[in-house]
């Protein structure tokens, strides 16, 4: 835990899940849904995050940025593919809109 | 104004006040929609009706399980059913407010339960529940939260 308990911003967070998810091989072009912030400070300052990603094959899987203490470094744990995401997702609005990055535009 | 509009102001003013509504709706939520349950009034001025939201708001799959996975230690919470229905109660009975998810850069309606130091999420459009967890530093964390209405 941090003194005051404040991560540090965003991008340290986005930048190792993006590489993480890399390492899982889900290709660049693929956009993160339902992301939210956990509050549990990791080493380095960086906030746990979990969410969704929606990757250029349609495929989803839920992912949990956390710390793996064995291993001493960051890791996607949980991780697990969602069986019909657009029958799971089909009403949520960040899904459309990833949805629409996806296949319509440019993912991240 | 047009008298004919006054009047019509006037009269929705009245039946406003009739019905209890003391605030600006969101866009979109009609008085009837909050009427009749539990309501409470976001610090930004507008409806939230929590008891809907408490009821409806539903976990995406696999999230109710991994949260508790990973916040079921901070309370008093033997399984996912009562971690369920904490969060469900810290829509109740917290005090609504909005915020920026600082890595998500999204809108999110935050409650938060002072006495309890229960914090739960849902997403703006109120169908999902995000996440529910005791904050480690209170309430100065959702204090913190970017763009937080968060009023002690």
């Amino acid at each position: 835990m941090t003194p005051d308990g404040i991560p540090h911003g965003s991008h340290a967070s986005r930048v190792i899940i993006g590489d993480l998810l890399d390492e899982k091989g889900i290709e660049p072009g693929r956009a993160l849904f339902l992301v939210q912030s956990e509050g549990m400070i990791l080493p380095g300052r960086v906030e746990a995050v979990s969410g969704y990603v929606l990757g250029r094959d349609g495929r989803v899987h839920r992912w949990w940025l956390s710390w793996s203490e064995p291993g001493n470094t960051y890791q996607l744990s949980p991780w697990a593919e969602v069986p019909d995401p657009v029958d799971a997702f089909g009403g949520d609005a960040e899904f459309r809109d990833a949805w629409s990055v996806v296949f319509d535009g440019s993912g991240d | 104004m047009s008298p004919v509009s006054l009047l019509r102001y006037l009269f929705a003013l009245g039946l406003a006040w009739l019905v209890g509504a003391c605030s600006v709706a969101d866009p979109g939520t009609t008085a009837a929609a909050v009427v009749g349950s539990p309501t409470a009034i976001a610090s930004q001025g507008t409806f939230v009706d929590v008891a809907r939201i408490a009821r409806d708001a539903t976990w995406a799959p696999g999230a109710l399980a991994d949260h508790f996975g990973k916040h079921g230690s901070e309370g008093p919470w033997p399984d996912t059913g009562a971690y369920d229905r904490s969060a469900r109660d810290t829509i109740r009975a917290g005090q609504p407010f909005t915020y920026i998810d600082r890595t998500a850069n999204v809108r999110r309606r935050g409650f938060y339960d002072p006495a309890g130091n229960r914090f739960t999420s849902v997403t703006e459009d109120l169908r999902r529940i995000t996440t529910h967890f005791c904050p480690d530093i209170g309430e100065r964390y959702v204090v913190l939260l970017p763009e937080s209405t968060y009023r002690r």
